[in-house]
């Protein structure tokens, strides 16, 4: 058995944060009392609540079916390298964050490249027009894509 | 000029690579969305 945390958001706006038992072989989670019958309180006034359970820094939708709790434990790949593939492959929001950042660098050198490669030329010919709108486009391009990556909920 | 589309292709390369890890990532976190 395992502690975590859960969260219980109703639609009016309380949250109800707890420390429940769970046991990741079945995925069985353990309320206890206190929170059972706030949940209880809380259905004759409110609709039915987004009910996760925080684990290995992923939420889980917890299942609600005949008075028991039950999560379903995603299998994560065993391999080093499988796991390093599949956290950049699938980044979390943190992750997404941080590619976001790392994008807008890459704009900002891009952008500052086409300004220095435009002033290093002695004439503005067809090939240094080409070379500096190519990477002043390429920094507008990476700042979107950092942009998308950075956004909220 | 060689120098200029090494550059193109590889930035466009980088921003792709990151739209498509951006796009699996919000779609994992949809998938695990609360209350489904």
């Amino acid at each position: 058995m395992k502690l975590a945390k859960v969260k219980v958001e109703y639609t009016g706006g309380t949250t109800i944060t707890e420390r429940v038992s769970l046991d990741p072989a079945t995925g069985q989670v353990t309320l206890p009392p206190r929170l059972l019958a706030l949940l209880k309180a809380m259905d004759e006034t409110e609709c039915s609540p987004a009910f996760g359970l925080e684990y290995g820094g992923m939420v889980l939708p917890v299942a609600v079916s005949e008075g028991t709790y039950k999560v379903s434990i995603p299998t994560e790949p065993e391999s080093g390298i499988g796991h390093i593939l599949n956290a950049i492959v699938y980044p979390s929001k943190d992750q997404r964050q941080q590619n976001g950042r790392y994008l807008h660098t890459l704009s900002a050198a891009s952008i500052g490249g086409a300004v220095g490669y435009a002033h290093a030329a002695p004439t503005l010919d067809f090939q240094t027009l080409v070379g500096a709108v190519g990477l002043a486009g390429l920094g507008v391009l990476l700042w979107y894509v950092g942009f998308r990556a950075m956004k909220g909920e | 000029m060689g120098a200029t589309i090494f550059t193109l292709v590889l930035g466009v390369s980088i921003a792709a690579f990151f739209l498509w890890t951006n796009h699996n990532g919000e779609k994992r976190d949809r998938e695990r969305d609360w209350g489904k």
